[in-house]
């Protein structure tokens, strides 16, 4: 992850206009925006979408930046903002796609990997958006605490209580439950 | 019940967030209680789990997605190309012969959101190539088995202008939608078509096509936009439920 420094530095050039500083800056967070948007809607094709039009917004909104915070909390705000309008924006009946496949050395473990991802995505969407959320940025982009604070804009204490229920509905549904025990 | 307290300490301990004496207090805890133990390997066993998702591969392809906004060598604003040699011979052959075939066609429906005004005349100049500052953004193409589409969004003459050609064997339902951005409906007009089903609201445009359908939106930018915003379009082509194919289009 690039320090403050370096994101200092990325966000000059790109505010000068250097093409190949917007092109660094996706490169870094593309993955981390990719999955937590993934989590989120459960389809490979929107948070496709959804990468894509947080890296617009960024481009777009880079002057509005507070250089008091750090540049992945912007970000990855601005990917789960975008994430939660799609989720309103979805047809209540729309069936989630599959999980997309996963690397492994071979089959047998590409398919255990898959179908852990898949049981994992089940029960992250049966979850609200709000307990979601902090699920997707301790796991899928490694935010601590404050990190997560930041990014959604809620009390530290609020992102612990959230935390913690979204880590005991998880448990009950993934691991309490033997029957989809992986 | 597990205490609050706890459920805090567990959570933080699986965080790696806790002291010295507050990693002692729990292990007293744990070594006390069979219910906090087997509480404690449960989210334990969770917090693993969720470790072990494979992260989900992807890399965008900066040329192919921000290529048309950002060209090489240019600066962040303005962001345009410019000439007619980015259309395909068939849409400038269209372009051309738009408006003499909308005259005699008719004018599908035009409303304004923010304004009572009804701006044919604006509308009719969006059919037009605008020879002098003609602005290609950015296309997106479906060819399958079925339907063969292809949408451009476009300024000309200083509007957004979306163009759409289908050509579908069956009923094909196609979603337009720019609420990402504050793109709004201004108008649209048909050439030679008719659609078998079309809802309008002020960001979303859904309907449903069948034969050949060929059609311009001209979007308008919200008044509070900077100079240089993009402007965003979602598609989505779908038949009986099942998406066919969607993707993004943007102009500056």
């Amino acid at each position: 992850m690039l320090d403050k420094q370096q994101e200092n530095l990325l966000i000059a050039d790109i505010k000068r206009g250097d093409r190949r500083a917007m092109e660094v800056l996706v490169k870094e967070f593309e993955r981390p925006v990719y999955n937590a948007a993934y989590r989120m809607l459960g389809n490979p094709d929107d948070a496709a979408d959804v990468t894509q039009t947080t890296f617009m917004n960024v481009f777009r909104k880079l002057g509005q930046f507070n250089s008091s915070y750090r540049l992945f909390s912007w970000i990855y705000r601005i990917a789960m903002n975008e994430s939660i309008d799609q989720l309103k924006r979805r047809p209540q009946t729309e069936q989630l796609s599959p999980a997309l496949a996963a690397g492994g050395p071979g089959p047998a473990a590409r398919l255990q990997a898959t179908q852990v991802s898949q049981r994992v995505q089940s029960a992250l969407m049966e979850l609200s958006e709000d307990y979601r959320s902090v699920i997707v940025l301790r796991y899928f982009t490694g935010c601590n605490y404050e990190q997560m604070a930041v990014t959604l804009s809620i009390p530290e204490k609020t992102v612990k209580s959230r935390l913690y229920t979204a880590r005991q509905l998880l448990k009950t549904s993934l691991v309490d439950n033997k029957e989809s025990n992986l | 019940m597990i205490d609050e307290h706890v459920v805090a300490l567990i959570n933080g301990d699986i965080d790696g967030v806790l002291s010295a004496s507050e990693r002692a207090e729990l292990r007293e805890i744990l070594a006390s209680s069979t219910e906090v133990q087997e509480y404690y390997q449960g989210l334990e066993q969770l917090d693993g789990l969720l470790q072990d998702v494979p992260a989900q591969e992807y890399k965008m392809n900066f040329d192919q997605r921000f290529g048309d906004l950002f060209p090489r060598g240019a600066s962040v604003t303005p962001i345009r190309k410019t000439g007619m040699g980015r259309l395909s011979n068939v849409m400038s052959y269209g372009l051309a012969t738009a408006a003499g075939i909308l005259l005699a066609v008719g004018y599908y429906e035009s409303r304004k959101l923010d304004s009572d005004e009804q701006d044919f005349g604006q509308m009719l100049g969006t059919m037009a190539p605008d020879t002098n500052r003609m602005v290609a953004a950015e296309a997106f193409k479906v060819n399958e088995a079925g339907v063969q589409s292809e949408a451009r969004l476009e300024e000309r003459h200083g509007k957004l202008v979306l163009e759409i050609t289908v050509d579908s064997a069956r009923d094909t339902d196609i979603s337009v939608d720019f609420s990402a951005t504050s793109l709004r409906f201004n108008a649209m007009a048909q050439f030679a078509s008719q659609f078998e089903s079309i809802q309008i609201d002020a960001n979303v445009i859904r309907l449903r096509s069948n034969g050949q359908q060929h059609f311009t939106m001209l979007l308008d930018r919200a008044t509070n936009d900077e100079p240089g915003d993009p402007g965003v379009v979602r598609l989505r082509y779908s038949r009986d439920g099942a998406l066919i194919q969607q993707g993004t289009l943007a102009v500056r």
